[in-house]
């Protein structure tokens, strides 16, 4: 670990205004990616600006067609909110399928979208739910969030606040883990929602992906059989000794047919 | 009828005098009782001491800079800037170890290794200059201020193409030497051929047996990764002239001579201390270069250094486990009967041969090969190599490559069965060793001391139901559903060993022993072994107590100091029961004696007419005319007999006269999901028997354990490299440490059969279970890919690896239940005797390096002259690359560039040396090559580019772009995956700045936004997740 200065604002323009102030600050939130990078000495931010005492930041509301949760919100406060429970079953039990429990009761769903992991398992639930990620200056769309390998919409010193989930008719993720790391080697978020069926994909590409053939199928027969057939390009996705292209392709086929079985 | 009564009574009072033996134990925490483990109250209140927790006044911290290359040579280091920054007490190079002869340290299997690069590295992350500084930050930082200069050479990855003519050669070092410890050395990278048994009469057995099969297996290469890393706190005293090195070691007396040999410091001078250790399994049997150079800082400076690994170094250097490649055959009737055995190995030791065996036993142990089969004849043989890969080759829980040998011949009896036809329990009932065979002699030299085979497998088949798990497979299999029992029935040797045929570096591999009892009649015992996990400071209590009927509760056991601690080998190879745990028996025994004398004394009588009471001495046949040890203890120190010392003490040094054979039978039963490829383990049985049961619930505990890394290792664990040499997956990002969320429950069951030859009759148990799971979770997998035709797929049978297996054979699809053809076995001859060349492994270590080539057209909307114009200039063309400048010019065509990367939280900064090769007018054709290494030191690129301006007329043009880039290091190991996806990136942004540049000369709206975009720059590279690996290795849970 480098050596860096460190500051816990209170508000949201405080942090922005400390991460204004320096060209190689960064936001720390739970850290369970961070501290890991400045561990190993790979990442070197001049000045670490802590999210931790934002109040306004934590927290869960529910208003019966959304579902809003700050974004420094830790894993575990979802999976085990009731209320999240009861409006997106998917969306609690993703939550809780996030690394263990140490990780779960520190790392925040901010960090983890504004990190965009290739394997991370909230951006398969911001996509496939059709989610609406509001910053300190504007709201962005999923389906416009996700850019690339560790790539979003955001902006140096934008700061994500919550993320909108509408409630959806029904909906389930499905992860197949990596036997090593546990996070995502391949994970299927499928939901109908008000606006047709999304299907997002985690894990098997450089970002969280939707598949339009598979929703195109589901949306006239929402049937694992009617997506049997409907293979993704393995072409595009992630190759490493734990997977090859290939196998993923084929996992993200078997697990989405899952994720249809399994949707409620 | 009178006989028949006399039997019943005489059971009756071995029933009574069993459970008065039982209730005396368990009064004392004796032997067999489920005693509770001492030293648990400290590890779970978080009171352990570990080496890491030692604090000394003035202590200094050492950090390594490790070489990113495989294989390179030299050609300078430079350390005035780490030198200059303040907190930095000194930099160590082989060069400052040299005068002390220190470069250079010889290992346990008679090769000698490097202790910093002397002149070239071996194997990536190899240690090269060690920082010494105030604290462990300032260290690191320094180690990224020591400028080192490599040459790159050919590496040597895959053992297969090691001893090829023409091979590069790894140990310069050995040029000349045609004979190696352990023979003649047939190539510039062969270390040794190890082989044993009667290579012609087994041919002939093979060309007359009616039937003979052959395969090839691979064993991975595997680490222990302990849960706690390697590291040392050494502390040199000037004044005294002494040196204490507190240090994570298995085997703390050795270390000491090693270190009095090394340093020529008089070894009572020399103080190691052992303390808690947080997990071994091998990993911490031998000397590592941090050790040495951590002593060597602390003797230059006069202050205590700490040196302590981080889970990438302690995965990535030192000693791995395995990495066996084997050609295993068998020959047999046609029902079935083994009449001979052929094995054949290809060892990839690493750069040096630094395997913690006994001396003369370059293979360990390996010749245990015929496993718990009556084989009558037998050949094996290994040819061990060097290679650029991390030195090492140690026991990971187990007896010196008894577990690759375990593995061999467990396999080979399933591949046979399969090949017959056969049940696999039915050709292990047929093939064991009999009972009454013991004590047993093995064709490959062993001599077996006790065993009860068919009882076993017969126990758990009942248990477990095996012909019902049979059937219930016959039925599942027709609906298409995969299911597969696994069954070993191994037999392990442990305890090593007998001095006649075991040493280490020379010194006998016995085992010590020092008791001393207080007048007030507690206890303290002190051994030569060290438990890191056992549970020793338990069980060797519980010995105690019930050879001195003394309560356990009363007894200390100490281990690990040498200071205090008497001479001992150490603890690995499950030989802590079977040697010091004798040793201590007898060591009892001899105070015993003593005692006996002096309750003679006390009681007025002969010590003929007393008998041992369990706690004490009776006159016999007058029971309550007793004394008890306490009461003897006492009077050891006031009033002993006539002529004899006072006090009560005893040690001794054990050279046992045999090995111990414990054995099992495991049974084990997966599902496995054919679209997925997961395997559910959903029963496992595991039948030990390790002799006298000392106590249940430890060895319960050790055979979970054991079971829990046999379960890593046959379903996940591996360290794969590179073509290059880079290793890949070093990190719990990549390297499988399963959890208790995917360790499957375990059901543990076992039969007695008593040592003849241990004083209390005890084996070793320590390892049995990690011996005998691997086999029994491998042959679970292959029997259930059997029933498709596949004879035998290669660990770890990870999801993945099955899926491809299952996907090869058109499995892995719906509809459910797939028509699968029954298998029918084949009947090929095996082909010739594999001579080490020929063997052949399926999964080669290798696959290409950390490279690629790109090739892309670029259609650009300018003349083709106008881009030329821009790709001639090396600044512009630069410029456009994201992060990159030229520093300074250097020559006509060579040029210093800089390039910054910022990828997620990532940040790294490479500077290297940029030539022009050849600027091609007529063709329009730039050729360039680039090579550098990030700036701290851990990372190295090169990259070649040819880019070419193709006209397309009006007005139009292509850029024609070929690139090749090659990543070696940190990078590499970890980010390397992800090299073409990011190189596409980079160089589509790269084109995208080029276009600008090109516009910007033009006129108009376009070329005035290109003219504002050239102005900023490209677009900064935060996004470019070059390493997203690097960001997940970080996780490395230490
Ligand atoms: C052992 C282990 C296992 C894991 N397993 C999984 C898994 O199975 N699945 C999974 O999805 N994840 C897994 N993770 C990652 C975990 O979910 C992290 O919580 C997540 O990656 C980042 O969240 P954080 O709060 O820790 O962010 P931090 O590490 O604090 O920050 C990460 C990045 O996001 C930025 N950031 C943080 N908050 C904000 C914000 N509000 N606005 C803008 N930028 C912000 C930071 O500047 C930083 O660049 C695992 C982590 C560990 C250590």
């Amino acid at each position: 670990m480098y050596a860096f200065g460190y500051h816990r604002p209170t508000t949201i323009d405080e942090a922005v205004t400390l991460l204004g102030q320096s060209e190689d600050a960064s936001a720390i939130a739970g850290g369970q990616t961070l501290l890991q990078s400045l561990k190993q000495r790979l990442a070197q931010p001049g000045e670490l600006v802590d999210l931790g005492a934002i109040k306004e930041l934590s927290g869960i509301a529910v208003d019966g067609r959304t579902v809003v949760i700050g974004a420094l919100t830790k894993h575990n406060e979802v999976a085990l909110s009731s209320e999240v429970r009861k409006a997106v079953p998917a969306l609690a039990d993703l939550a809780g399928a996030i690394g263990d429990h140490q990780v779960r009761n520190v790392g925040t769903i901010g960090g983890s979208v504004a990190n965009s992991d290739p394997a991370a398992d909230y951006p398969a639930a911001v996509l496939g739910l059709g989610a609406t990620v509001e910053t300190n200056q504007r709201r962005i769309a999923a389906d416009d969030f996700f850019i690339d390998l560790f790539e979003t919409a955001l902006e140096p010193g934008e700061l994500i606040k919550a993320i909108h989930f509408p409630v959806p008719k029904r909906a389930a993720y499905v992860k197949f883990a990596q036997p090593a790391s546990r996070y995502a080697l391949a994970g299927v978020m499928v939901a109908e929602t008000g606006d047709g069926v999304r299907l997002a994909v985690t894990g098997a590409g450089a970002c969280a992906f939707r598949v339009p053939a598979m929703e195109q199928a589901l949306a006239g027969d929402f049937s694992a059989d009617a997506i049997k057939g409907v293979q993704v390009d393995a072409d595009e996705l992630n190759d490493d000794i734990h997977g090859t292209p290939a196998y993923r392709a084929h996992l993200v086929n078997v697990l989405a047919r899952r994720a249809v079985e399994a949707a409620r | 009828m009178a006989s028949d009564i006399e039997e019943v009574e005489s059971t009756e009072s071995t029933e009574s005098a069993e459970s008065e033996a039982r209730e005396l134990a368990d009064r004392l925490g004796g032997v067999g009782c489920r005693r509770k483990r001492t030293e648990d109250a400290r590890f779970i209140q978080g009171k352990g001491n570990y080496v890491d927790d030692i604090q000394m006044p003035g202590m200094v911290y050492g950090d390594f800079v490790r070489s990113p290359h495989a294989h390179a040579r030299i050609k300078s280091i430079n350390k005035d800037k780490a030198l200059a920054t303040p907190g930095v007490h000194a930099v160590l190079t082989a060069e400052d170890l040299e005068p002390l002869g220190l470069h250079w340290m010889p290992t346990l299997a008679g090769d000698k290794q490097m202790v910093l690069a002397d002149g070239k590295v071996c194997f990536q992350n190899q240690e090269v200059a060690m920082v010494i500084a105030d604290d462990r930050y300032l260290a690191a930082d320094a180690t990224e201020l020591v400028e080192v200069e490599y040459e790159e050479l050919d590496p040597v990855v895959d053992p297969h193409q090691s001893m090829a003519e023409g091979a590069p050669v790894i140990r310069d070092d050995l040029a000349g030497v045609d004979e190696g410890a352990h023979g003649k050395r047939i190539h510039h990278n062969h270390i040794f051929t190890w082989d044993v048994g009667d290579a012609d009469a087994t041919d002939k057995v093979f060309s007359e047996a009616a039937v003979t099969v052959k395969q090839d297996m691979l064993y991975p290469r595997v680490h222990p990764c302990p849960l706690e890393t390697c590291g040392c706190v050494a502390s040199f005293d000037k004044v005294k002239g002494e040196l204490t090195v507190h240090l994570t070691s298995q085997a703390p007396h050795v270390v000491r001579t090693v270190f009095s040999t090394l340093s020529g410091i008089p070894e009572s001078k020399v103080h190691i201390n052992a303390p808690d250790i947080g997990g071994g399994f091998g990993n911490k049997v031998g000397v590592y270069p941090g050790y040495v150079v951590a002593t060597v800082a602390s003797i230059v400076l006069g202050r205590p250094v700490k040196w302590i690994e981080d889970r990438i170094e302690n995965l990535s250097t030192t000693a791995f486990a395995r990495d066996y490649h084997m050609t295993g055959e068998l020959a047999a009737t046609e029902d079935g009967k083994i009449l001979g055995l052929r094995a054949n190995v290809l060892a990839d030791h690493g750069a040096f041969d630094s395997c913690a065996d006994p001396s003369k036993w370059p293979a360990g142990f390996f010749n245990i090969c015929t496993g718990s089969y009556d084989i009558k004849t037998a050949y094996a043989r290994v040819d061990g190599v060097y290679t650029n890969k991390a030195p090492g080759g140690v026991a990971y829980r187990c007896s010196f490559r008894v577990t690759e040998a375990c593995y061999i011949i467990e396999r080979m009896i399933d591949v046979l069965a399969e090949h017959l036809g056969m049940d696999k329990a039915e050709i292990r009932l047929k093939n064991f060793i009999q009972p009454e065979q013991f004590p047993y002699q093995s064709a490959l030299g062993w001599e077996y001391d006790s065993g009860d085979y068919p009882r076993a497998l017969k126990q758990v088949m009942e248990a477990c139901d095996y012909d019902g798990l049979r059937r219930e497979q016959k039925e599942k299999r027709e609906r298409g559903e995969i299911m597969g029992i696994g069954l070993c029935t191994f037999t392990e040797i442990v305890g090593a060993g007998p001095s006649r045929n075991c040493d280490i570096l020379g010194v006998g591999m016995f085992d010590s022993a020092e008791i001393r009892v207080h007048p007030t009649g507690s206890v303290i015992a002190r051994m030569g072994t060290k438990t890191q996990g056992q549970g020793h400071e338990t069980t060797y209590g519980q010995i105690i107590a019930t050879e001195l009927g003394l309560p356990s509760e009363n007894i200390i056991i100490e281990e690990g100091n040498t200071d205090t601690a008497p001479y001992g080998l150490g603890t690995y190879g499950s030989r802590s029961t079977p040697v010091a745990g004798a040793a201590t028996a007898q060591a009892a025994r001899k105070i015993r004696d003593k005692a006996r004398k002096i309750a003679a004394h006390l009681m007025e009588v002969s010590e003929d007419d007393l008998e041992w009471s369990g706690e004490g001495f009776r006159v016999k046949g007058v029971p309550d005319q007793s004394t008890d040890m306490p009461t003897i203890a006492w009077a050891a120190y006031n009033n002993v007999p006539e002529g004899m010392e006072p006090g009560l003490e005893a040690v001794d040094y054990y050279d046992p006269p045999n090995m111990t054979f414990p054995f099992g039978a495991y049974l084990c039963v997966v599902d496995i999901d054919r679209y997925t490829g997961e395997t559910t383990i959903r029963r496992f049985y595991a039948l030990d028997d390790c002799g006298t049961r000392i106590n249940p619930m430890v060895i319960e505990g050790q055979v979970h354990g054991g079971l829990c890394e046999a379960f890593a290792v046959a379903m996940g664990q591996e360290l794969p490299f590179d073509g290059a040499g880079n290793i890949q997956g070093a990190s719990l990002m990549d390297y499988f440490l399963p959890t208790m969320v995917e360790t499957p429950r375990w059901e543990t069951d076992h039969t007695i059969t008593p040592s003849p030859h241990h004083p209390i009759g005890a084996k070793g148990v320590g390892e049995s279970s990690h011996v005998g799971g691997i086999p029994c979770f491998s042959n679970a997998i292959n029997d259930a890919m059997n029933q498709f035709g596949v004879s035998h797929v290669n660990m770890p049978h990870n999801a993945f690896r099955v899926w491809r297996t299952l996907h090869e054979l058109e499995l892995d699809q719906r509809p459910e239940a797939a028509n699968v053809e029954p298998y029918q076995p084949t009947r090929e001859a095996a082909p010739e005797s594999g001579s080490p060349a020929s063997v052949q492994s399926p999964d080669k270590a290798s696959g290409k390096g950390t490279e690629i080539t790109i090739e892309r057209n670029y259609p650009l909307d300018v003349p083709a002259d106008d881009a030329w114009e821009i790709l001639q200039d090396i600044e512009k063309v630069t410029a456009c690359m994201p992060g990159a400048s030229i520093v300074e010019q250097t020559g006509d065509t060579t040029y210093v560039g800089e390039m910054k990367l910022k990828v997620g939280p990532v940040t790294s900064a490479f500077k290297g040396d940029i030539e022009v090769l050849g600027v091609d007018p007529e063709n329009k054709e730039l050729r360039m090559t680039g090579s550098g290494g990030d700036s701290k030191g851990s990372s190295s690129a090169s990259m070649s580019l040819t880019a070419r301006i193709e006209d397309k007329g009006a007005g139009r043009c292509e850029l024609v772009g070929s690139t090749r880039i090659e990543l070696k290091g940190k990078l590499a190991s970890f980010g390397g995956r992800m090299l073409e996806n990011v190189s596409d990136r980079m160089l589509q942004q790269f084109v995208d700045s080029f276009r600008d540049r090109v516009a910007a000369g033009g006129e108009g709206e376009q070329a005035e936004e290109a003219r504002r975009r050239v102005e900023e720059g490209p677009k900064s590279m935060n996004a470019l997740a070059m390493v997203w690996q690097v960001i997940k290795s970080l996780f490395g849970r230490k």
